[in-house]
């Protein structure tokens, strides 16, 4: 069966973010999706292609100090579950007044893995899935975007490869990490091995955590280091004692890889 | 001996700096819509509350069409608390702030902050940001106006920080929630 590209012209309407109606085609959004994982697996992979004008972001998980982290929303027949939202390698945007944002320009893929039962036998799989955003570039526009498709589970698109591979691994490549820390005041000292430069982080949200004040270092012994202060916000109930991120960085070959990386904060000094 | 002569007034200037540092480090002169000059300093004997605001961003448009900041406003006002918003966005003045003013109804002034020194002074960050200063304990309060950034959470059902931070002054009890994370648009710096 022909492919079929649902092109949607993105506009602002009064929903659950309550936002006032404005159009905008600052985002263009497209629905893709790849079965071809079922011949040796029950997942499929199912997500929205955002398209952005040029100079415009939307944001990541956490959208840091400002901006509303994208959503997707799926709804799909019982005994099918949606997993998390997989989330590729974010962009930092820095702003005048130390604002830091965290997010995605030009083109990103967001996606979910959806289990399929094993006694679904039918070769098409009706959803919905829902998506919210906020663009910005020197003024704001949320929007949001719907499909509702019926999926050929004999689907293959290998846009999905390009985007895999921009995923945080769960190893950090063999890199030595410590960190040290005093007084909320965080050091991540990585030793690179003259393999990667540029390290980068990016917290995972927490509520009551925020992570401030993030600066580098490049040593000269082949040592890069994150340093950052964690603020507690009083109020809620800190129930972790780790910070979960993702650190980027660029390797001998040009490429931008980047690994998750969770930071033990034990020490945390509460202030109220 | 002529410094002997005037160390009692440094001494004074340096004790009073630094007994109420954060109110007077942050003290400025702003323009309002209409042109007339605030000084934060004129109202030491108050509550004050600054909201950052921006017309153009869509979690203070959210917030202006659900009343949050000018019924919040409303409430305190005859309890001491004087509200301000203050715009730092680089490309708006005077003209913009009267205009937003007119259209939402606003009964406190709206102060050009164009340039962006206040607003980089106090840390705003994000459009809304709220700051309340206490006319004796300095900063008492600063982050977002609630807990609900998303605006998914019925009006009714959220936790206004700032409604919550009046309250406590009022009665005289402890800030319960001195600090939290603000939310919306970055501030428009140039």
């Amino acid at each position: 069966m022909k492919l079929k590209h649902i092109f949607t012209i993105i506009f602002i309407c009064i929903g659950v973010y309550g936002f006032s109606e404005e159009f905008t085609d600052t985002v263009k959004t497209e629905l893709v999706y790849d079965t071809s994982q079922l011949k040796t697996s029950d997942i499929i992979r199912v997500g929205v292609l955002y398209k952005l004008k040029p100079n415009w972001h939307i944001y990541w998980k956490n959208s840091g100090d400002s901006g509303l982290p994208t959503k997707l929303e799926y709804t799909v027949p019982k005994g099918f579950k949606a997993g998390e939202t997989l989330w590729p390698l974010p962009n930092a945007y820095k702003r005048d007044g130390h604002i830091l944002d965290y997010g995605y320009n030009d083109e990103v893929l967001l996606w979910s893995e959806i289990k399929v039962p094993k006694e679904f036998k039918q070769m098409h799989l009706p959803i919905t899935l829902k998506t919210k955003w906020i663009s910005c570039e020197t003024i704001c526009i949320p929007g949001k975007a719907e499909f509702t498709e019926n999926l050929d589970l004999n689907h293959e698109n290998k846009l999905f490869n390009s985007w895999i591979s921009k995923l945080p691994s769960n190893k950090n490549n063999n890199f030595d990490i410590k960190v040290i820390s005093n007084d909320n005041k965080y050091i991540i000292i990585i030793n690179n091995n003259g393999l990667a430069r540029n390290f980068k982080l990016f917290p995972n949200p927490v509520k009551a955590i925020d992570i401030v004040s993030v600066s580098y270092k490049e040593n000269g012994n082949n040592q890069s280091e994150i340093l950052f202060t964690v603020t507690l916000y009083p109020g809620h109930e800190i129930n972790t004692n780790k910070i979960n991120t993702v650190i980027s960085y660029i390797d001998k070959d040009n490429t931008r890889k980047g690994f998750n990386y969770s930071v033990n904060i034990d020490n945390l000094i509460v202030n109220n | 001996m002529k410094t002997l002569k005037y160390l009692p007034v440094l001494l004074l200037f340096i004790f009073a700096f630094t007994l109420n540092s954060e109110a007077i480090d942050k003290n400025f002169t702003l323009e309002d819509q209409n042109g007339n000059k605030i000084s934060l300093s004129d109202y030491g004997d108050k509550i004050v509350v600054l909201e950052w605001t921006n017309p153009d961003c869509p979690f203070v448009k959210r917030h202006y069409n659900e009343k949050t900041m000018v019924q919040l406003a409303e409430k305190y006002k005859d309890k001491d608390v004087v509200w301000f918003a203050v715009n730092s966005t680089h490309y708006m003045g005077n003209e913009d702030n009267k205009k937003w003013s007119d259209k939402y109804g606003v009964p406190y002034p709206i102060l050009n902050d164009s340039s962006g020194e206040v607003g980089k002074s106090f840390g705003a960050k994000t459009t809304p940001h709220m700051y309340i200063i206490d006319n004796t304990e300095g900063l008492v309060y600063e982050g977002g106006i609630d807990d609900d950034k998303s605006g998914a959470i019925n009006p009714d059902k959220r936790s206004n920080y700032v409604d919550l931070a009046l309250t406590n002054l009022s009665s005289g009890d402890t800030i319960e929630i001195s600090k939290s994370k603000p939310y919306g648009c970055s501030v428009k710096y140039k």
